[in-house]
């Protein structure tokens, strides 16, 4: 029994130290964008990782529209449509700034 | 060829609305799980054949999703799993308005809360509640299927929307029309999943009658931070070749959010037409009607549930704990390997880590209690290590 709190102590003292996680470090982002950061990390974790719309091949204003669109018809995904200003604010941010990082180094950071 | 028709507005709709679309915008997605399960046994109870998909597994999915025009949406997706190659989605959606779009083609049915995170990169856990698992529970040999493999795709139409009251409540709905669950006879004793899974009936349905169900939801925002969900769900058709066995599927599902926690309940339950009218096809004795005659059908309920609880412990580990259970009552073919009354209780707990953006290891424990089971076990152990890639 004693090893396995050690292997758990061990495990999330690993873990710890790499800090990274699907969405991006709020501490790295630009103050402007933060709240509407937080708006999208909250109407879109709730069905599916972070990871899935910052990985996405989505590039232009309009597809994320027609994205974040097609993600608030879906049935019960919570997304109102005052929710879709912030929506769109920070995904237009983020392929932006995407655009503009170095190819190695994700907007926003990720650790 | 019937079960063709409710394609042709998948066609007309395909045909038409490209002709109004001022450009279309591509996203290709998917994921893969590989998956290790390591149940222990003893050699007082030798591993049937049938016992379970342990050992390595994987699951791949690549999704092709089309925005059209703001209003025409259409998704493909191909899935690669135990039952091979699969077409797991390929439809399109038509959005007159929020409340009300239009689904046709091939696509999971609205059902439930766990629909939408079917996909291994979307539940956090290596494998599905026990009412929606579709082959990684243990014994599935002697116990049988869940209540409704999940993800259950079928060809068909769908109606759905959704309306807000204000910035806080949100009602949504989903009906459809669909071929329905099958079975390849007609002297069923019950739904055959794999005969909506395996590539020759892709496309035709098994009877004439196709099944109807759908969800009613309601979503409020109770404060910043706190959601709360909820929602039934209701199917109902015939699955048998005749089309006189029918079933029934009812369900209820919770979803309640505070800051970083997430709690998810369901309960679902599935009543099903078994084919009698001979007692040589049933080990308990059927009841004959006033004048003597046996009946044409009796049933059996199969009902399911799932509590989670998942909790970030840091940012990128997650700590997920979840009791589900299933329950089998009714007559059985004999020499079956349950009694008349069955079931099982599961407790997991497990871990998602992150790796990086998109990776993450999954790894879980399980204890199952059996009763019922004619083999006379009642207590089982599997572990699930597993990698797991959202691109």
């Amino acid at each position: 029994m004693r090893w396995a709190w050690i292997l758990w102590a061990l495990g999330v003292a690993g873990c710890a130290a790499f800090r990274r996680g699907e969405g991006l470090d709020t501490g790295t982002l630009p103050v402007s964008v933060r709240a509407d950061y937080e708006v999208f990390a909250d109407r879109c974790a709730r069905c599916h990782s972070l990871s899935r719309p910052l990985t996405a091949r989505v590039d232009s204003p309009r597809h994320w529209r027609e994205y974040v669109t097609r993600m608030r018809a879906m049935p019960g995904s919570g997304i109102a449509p005052e929710d879709e200003p912030a929506l769109l604010r920070f995904l237009d941010w983020y392929s932006a700034s995407r655009r503009d990082a170095p190819a190695d180094a994700g907007a926003g950071g990720s650790s | 060829m019937r079960s063709r028709y409710p394609m042709l507005p998948v066609c007309l709709v395909g045909v038409l609305a490209p002709l109004a679309a001022e450009s279309i915008d591509l996203n290709l997605a998917g994921s893969l799980q590989l998956d290790y399960l390591f149940t222990p046994f003893t050699s007082a109870d030798p591993r049937p054949a049938t016992h379970t998909l342990d050992g390595f597994t994987e699951e791949l999915s690549l999704k092709l999703a089309i925005d059209i025009s703001p209003h025409a949406s259409a998704n493909v997706k191909v899935c690669y799993g135990c039952h091979g190659f699969e077409v797991g989605m390929a439809y399109v959606d038509f959005r007159l308005s929020d409340a009300f779009n239009i689904r046709a083609g091939r696509f999971s049915p609205t059902f439930g809360e766990f629909g939408l995170r079917h996909d291994p990169g979307n539940h956090r856990l290596s494998d599905k509640p026990l009412p929606y698992d579709m082959g990684r529970m243990l014994r599935m040999g002697e116990f049988g299927r869940s209540v409704l493999p999940s993800p259950y795709v079928d060809n068909g139409i769908e109606l759905s929307g959704s309306h807000f009251f204000g910035p806080r409540f949100q009602m949504s709905y989903a009906a459809y029309a669909v071929s329905g669950l099958r079975a390849q006879t007609d002297t069923p004793y019950d739904v055959d999943f794999v005969a909506s899974h395996s590539a020759s009936p892709f496309y035709i349905d098994n009877n004439s009658q196709p099944s109807v169900g759908g969800r009613l939801g309601f979503n409020a925002r109770l404060a910043d931070r706190v959601d709360l969900s909820f929602g039934g769900s209701a199917m109902w058709g015939a699955y048998d070749t005749r089309a006189r066995m029918t079933y029934t599927v009812l369900g209820a599902d919770l979803f309640l959010r505070v800051v970083r926690t997430n709690v998810r309940a369901e309960y679902l339950v599935r009543r099903t037409d078994m084919y009698a009218a001979d007692q040589a096809r049933f080990e308990y004795a059927l009841t004959p009607s006033a004048v003597g005659v046996l009946p044409e059908s009796v049933f059996q309920v199969r009902d399911g549930w799932y509590v989670e609880v998942e909790q970030p412990i840091l940012r990128n580990l997650d700590l997920i704990l979840r009791w589900d259970g299933m329950r089998r009552r009714g007559n059985t073919a004999p020499g079956s390997a349950v009694d008349f009354s069955s079931g099982v209780s599961r407790w997991t707990l497990g871990a998602q880590y992150v790796i990086e953006r998109g990776y993450r290891v999954k790894a879980s424990a399980e204890s199952y209690s059996w009763w019922g089971l004619r083999s006379g076990v009642t207590q089982d152990w599997a572990f699930h290590l597993g990698a797991v890639a959202t691109f």
